[in-house]
């Protein structure tokens, strides 16, 4: 991961996030190690946050290898108030998002993909050839 | 059965629901857009509308504290009894009475179709069998009910403030004021401006306050009128802690050999014990401790 990564443009692509998709109220990008790399939090402490994303995706990896049940998408905990989600930047950051129990599931999974994409590219971090979702052009049979 | 070919041809989403009315159409109309959202029919009448805009009635009971979790759970495990019927089981279960669920819920359906309104959909899927919604208003609500009230709401907050729609997207932040003219806020404001930080939309606040976006957006309105508010976005150097991104130091960190070094009252320099960690959670008291706080 570069250094000189501005973390202006990061928390910019946050927000911008965060006012496309209603819902959200807050988010972290942590290494998967659980540093703090950059945050749009305004109740939230970022490094409580850093932390935990990276034990969520632990636990949830380390599951779905248990379970057989495929590679890990994300991470989603629905809880009485909102919800936490954790997806992943590559293989080296993570992106965790608070939203409130109306958060717009579905304008989330159409716009986190390309949000991943640019703070991939911000951070320097190269994904994979096919990330997930957005293009998931297999030929088939 | 499965076809309906009035609502496909259908120019909106009013003459969609006008037309299931007419057919006392059974099911759901799924609306994508920014917010979409779920309209829930019975014989045509809305029972329910589900929407990221506004929060649902569970949430506006849950969120405002009028119903406690533990109720709320209560009246779910009672669901078995009341053939699914969560609105029944709550009544049951004396957590509200009809006449305020049926208020709770009517005011919920209201401020789905405001909120809905707000956007032009994208498109619609009509849909027989749909999730049910967690509560529902039975009867429901005649459609026109529902465009009569949105036209109002509209025609209210234009004149009060301006678009509803960009009122919809504004991100008020409170301003300051001084101590004699706090105290003549109501505190229903005060708890809106106490909400209002510059980050969240009036229905963010309305998810946070757990109140319909209406009656948010309309107080909004009156606060901003009183000169109470800010329509600026929030500055993001202010709001962004230190993020300066960290990377592992080149080398390995030098390991520490033995036990870490413990202070202990009385002595200046730190003392070596053969504790191995020193406490860090203060609900948990250390293993090793020497001296416990033992119970009578």
């Amino acid at each position: 991961m570069s250094s000189q990564v501005s973390s202006a443009s990061l928390v910019a692509e946050l927000k911008s996030l965060r006012e496309r998709v209603m819902g959200i109220s807050e988010s972290v990008i942590s290494t998967t190690d659980g540093l703090l790399v950059a945050a749009d939090t305004a109740t939230v402490h970022p490094e409580s946050a850093a932390a935990l994303t990276a034990a969520m995706l632990g636990l949830g990896t380390r599951t779905a290898a248990e379970f057989g049940v495929g590679e890990l998408r994300d991470v989603v905990t629905r809880c009485s108030g909102g919800y936490v989600l954790v997806l992943a930047i590559g293989r080296q950051a993570l992106l965790m998002i608070l939203g409130d129990e109306g958060l717009d599931l579905t304008a989330l999974h159409r716009e986190s993909p390309a949000a991943v994409r640019r703070l991939a590219d911000l951070l320097g971090i190269e994904l994979p050839p096919s990330p997930g979702v957005s293009s998931r052009s297999v030929p088939g049979a | 059965m499965s076809d309906h070919p009035a609502p496909r041809t259908a120019r909106n989403i009013p003459a969609l629901l006008l037309a299931l009315r007419q057919e006392e159409f059974n099911g759901a109309v799924t609306v994508s857009g920014s917010p979409g959202g779920t309209i829930h029919l019975e014989r045509g009448l809305v029972l329910a509308i589900e929407t990221p805009g506004t929060p649902t009635a569970e949430t506006l009971l849950l969120r405002s504290g009028r119903i406690s979790e533990a109720a709320w759970n209560a009246a779910l495990a009672a669901t078995g009894s009341t053939d699914g019927r969560l609105e029944r089981a709550l009544i049951a279960e004396g957590a509200l009475s009809a006449a305020e669920l049926e208020i709770i819920c009517a005011a919920a359906a209201f401020d789905g179709a405001f909120a809905m309104a707000l956007s032009t959909p994208t498109g619609w899927q009509v849909t027989e069998s749909a999730t049910p919604p967690a509560l529902a208003l039975r009867p429901g609500l005649e459609p026109q009910q529902l465009f009569d009230e949105t036209t109002h709401r509209r025609t209210r907050l234009t004149a009060l403030w301006g678009p509803p729609a960009e009122l919809s997207r504004t991100r008020f932040r409170a301003a300051t004021r001084s101590g004699n003219e706090a105290a003549r806020i109501h505190h229903r404001h005060q708890d809106l401006l106490a909400a209002a930080t510059g980050r969240n939309t009036p229905r963010d606040i309305g998810f946070a306050l757990g109140r319909g976006l209406f009656a948010v957006m309309l107080d909004l309105a009156r606060l901003d009128a009183r000169r109470l508010l800010h329509a600026d976005q929030a500055r993001p150097a202010d709001t962004a802690p230190s993020v300066a991104p960290r990377t592992p130091p080149a080398g390995r960190p030098t390991a520490t050999v033995g036990p870490l070094p413990r202070r202990t009252p009385g002595h200046h320099a730190p003392a070596a014990q053969h504790a191995p960690h020193s406490p860090t959670t203060p609900a948990e008291p250390p293993i090793a401790s020497s001296t416990e706080k033992g119970q009578p």
